[in-house]
């Protein structure tokens, strides 16, 4: 009996990996149609911000460009990164990477896979064949954040803002990224009124809102009445102090005045989603140039100020907006330099 | 400057940041003096604060998430206990397990139940009360430190207080710590240690669902995915740090909160990210030191005395 079972599961695996074997072949069709997309996040999808807006372009991609997609998350979990990142390489034509995490990683399995087109999101990587970059100037949207912050950081016609000059950051972790977000938020304020005090606190965790909270309120209870955060999950709890203090919030990444429309002023918005869709058209018109860094700023739309819609109550005046859209004019046109911290 | 670091807010920041540490420990205490090491505390704490929101969303009351909340805290308790004491498990591994599996189950029901990915806020969710002690409002240093924290604030000093009598002034107590220490003597005693440990196993699952209860209604009014946050470990730290005394627990544990909480001020003044999140830890081990220090010299002490 026991040696019948055996034989069984021995057969049954045999054929498993014979039929996996199968299942790779890949057939991508002349029109594009049934091009196979797999999107390796290094988080998880469900932050409200980075990852969904990523997965928010390939939906769109699948949309109007017919494509199919596979989602592979790595839970914040580095020994998954490698793992899924081949996972994702075997199944698809183009593999979309999120996450500055996979700096390593894609450079070493991007060459393995020379068939497959590597879309790598949030760096800068020159010089392989298969691997395009995105790379975001997130000093430039936050620049917008930081001028929109000292406006309305003395409107003390708004219930909750006081009159001393003092606006706050969160950040999630202190890393280049993060920390280019903050130069430019504070660029953005001083230029504005130099007199503006730019206060930052790093978490230390992305994932963790009860420390959100804590940090935001540490900084509200300084005297901030606006904060910024660029600190996915952490973020939720920047919102719930302002809620909880009457305070004000920027979000980031999406557009994530909807949690909270009567706290969340605005949101400096990365278009993750946008620029991976824009580049799956490139590369399926043959249109990408090999091995090189796209860059999304102001100028290509990649970044932005995003207010929500009409429905919600607008705490940043016309008057305000004209002035953001006059810095943006005079960010693309090179009449003001956003410092960097890349 | 230092008006910046040293103000009211940051001892308040040290009771909020406290509270789900001291909850947790409180439980995980009770299973040190039975013997068992108890590393499934994360995961308990998960689970509480996922059940709360459940409960607090659905039936449009608090007490019905903190309600929830314990009832899941019984049933993981039991888990755990059936595993190490019946089946004789490693309870390293079961605690482990039991991380792993609030971990996967929490982001699973929250896209079955609620259709969402790593986070669920809404404005159904009732928070639990805020609590305004009466007597201390004419006091205005007291005021501001004491009052105005969510209820779980003060039951989990109250609870504290409870263990503390439980396991050092009643026979009861007397029974759970000899469970861990010596079974045998228990036993002859007529007194089942198997049930001891299954009554600690039970009442940290309770404990940690106040604290999960306290995370996702008191602390915050949402839930994310992994929003315990390593709190059940630190929980463990703390336990070992007060020698499983419920006081020196509750000390421990406010340390932690205000390790935390100057952490986070020394960043406003401008000193380095980096710098301040080894605080806590820095702190830890210069306190460390400093209390087994002490207590090398009262054992030196004693044995003076005595020879």
């Amino acid at each position: 009996m026991k040696r019948l079972v055996a034989l069984i599961l021995s057969l049954t695996l045999i054929f498993a990996v014979l039929l996996t074997g199968c299942s790779n072949e890949k057939t991508p069709s002349e029109d594009g149609k049934g091009t196979k997309v797999g999107l390796v996040l290094a988080g998880g999808l469900g932050d409200r911000s980075f990852y969904d807006s990523a997965n928010e372009g390939v939906e769109k991609a699948k949309e109007e460009l017919g494509i199919e997609f596979k989602v592979y998350e790595c839970r914040n979990d580095p020994s998954l990164y490698s793992d899924q990142l081949v996972q994702a390489s075997e199944y698809a034509d183009i593999v979309a990477v999120v996450g500055f995490e996979f700096f390593d990683i894609v450079q070493e399995i991007a060459p393995e896979f020379p068939d497959v087109y590597y879309i790598y999101v949030d760096n800068a990587i020159e010089g392989i064949d298969n691997l395009i970059t995105i790379s975001y100037i997130e000093n430039e949207g936050s620049f917008l954040a930081g001028a929109l912050a000292a406006m309305l950081t003395t409107e003390t016609s708004i219930e909750g803002i006081n009159e001393e000059k003092i606006i706050g950051m969160v950040g999630g972790v202190d890393l280049p990224v993060i920390r280019n977000f903050y130069v430019g938020y504070e660029a953005g304020a001083k230029y504005i009124d130099p007199e503006v005090d730019v206060r930052v606190i790093y978490a230390g965790d992305f994932e963790d809102p009860a420390k959100g909270k804590e940090a935001a309120t540490a900084l509200y209870s300084g005297g901030a009445d606006i904060i910024f955060h660029a600190a996915g999950k952490t973020g939720e709890g920047v919102f719930e102090a302002a809620e909880e203090l009457g305070k004000y919030a920027i979000g980031v990444d999406s557009d994530q005045r909807y949690i909270n429309p009567d706290h969340i002023v605005a949101s400096m918005i990365k278009r993750v989603g946008q620029s991976i869709y824009e580049t799956i058209i490139k590369i399926q018109n043959n249109e990408i140039e090999k091995g090189k860094v796209i860059y999304y700023g102001l100028e290509q739309d990649g970044v932005g100020l995003g207010y929500g819609t009409d429905d919600m109550p607008q705490f940043a005046t016309e008057e305000m907006k004209a002035k953001i859209d006059e810095i943006k004019e005079k960010i693309i046109s090179g009449e003001i330099e956003v410092p960097t911290a890349k | 400057m230092l008006k910046e670091i040293i103000n009211l807010t940051l001892l308040q920041h040290t009771i909020r940041t406290a509270t789900p540490l001291i909850l947790a420990a409180l439980g995980g205490l009770l299973t040190q003096h039975a013997g068992i090491l108890n590393i499934g505390m994360e995961g308990m704490i998960l689970m509480g604060a996922f059940f709360a929101i459940v409960g607090s969303y659905f039936f449009s009351s608090s007490l019905a998430g903190v309600l929830m909340a314990v009832g899941v805290g019984i049933l993981v308790g039991l888990l755990f206990a059936y595993f190490v004491i019946d089946l004789k498990s490693d309870e390293f591994i079961i605690g482990i397990a039991i991380n792993i599996l609030a971990g996967g189950l929490t982001v699973f029901l929250l896209r079955s139940i609620f259709g969402v990915k790593g986070a669920f806020s809404s404005p159904d969710i009732v928070p639990l009360p805020r609590f305004r002690l009466g007597f201390l409002e004419g006091i205005p240093l007291l005021d501001t430190i004491f009052n105005n924290h969510t209820v779980f604030v003060y039951v989990s000093w109250i609870l504290v207080a409870l263990v503390y009598v439980y396991l050092y002034k009643t026979p009861y107590g007397i029974w759970l710590r000899a469970s861990g220490e010596f079974p045998e003597a228990l036993e002859t005693a007529g007194v089942s240690p198997r049930k001891m440990k299954y009554i600690s196993s039970i009442a940290c699952g309770v404990f940690c669902g106040f604290a999960g209860a306290h995370l996702s209604l008191g602390y915050l009014t949402l839930f994310t995915e992994n929003m315990s946050a390593q709190r059940g470990f630190i929980a463990m730290a703390a336990i070992i740090f007060g020698g499983a005394h419920p006081i020196r627990t509750l000390i421990a544990a406010f340390m932690f909160g205000f390790f935390d909480a100057l952490g986070i001020r020394l960043q406003v003044v401008g000193i380095p990210s980096q710098f301040t999140q080894m605080i806590p830890y820095l702190g830890t081990i210069v306190v460390l030191f400093v209390v087994a220090k002490s207590y090398i010299r009262k054992i030196k002490k004693n044995v003076e005395g005595e020879s």
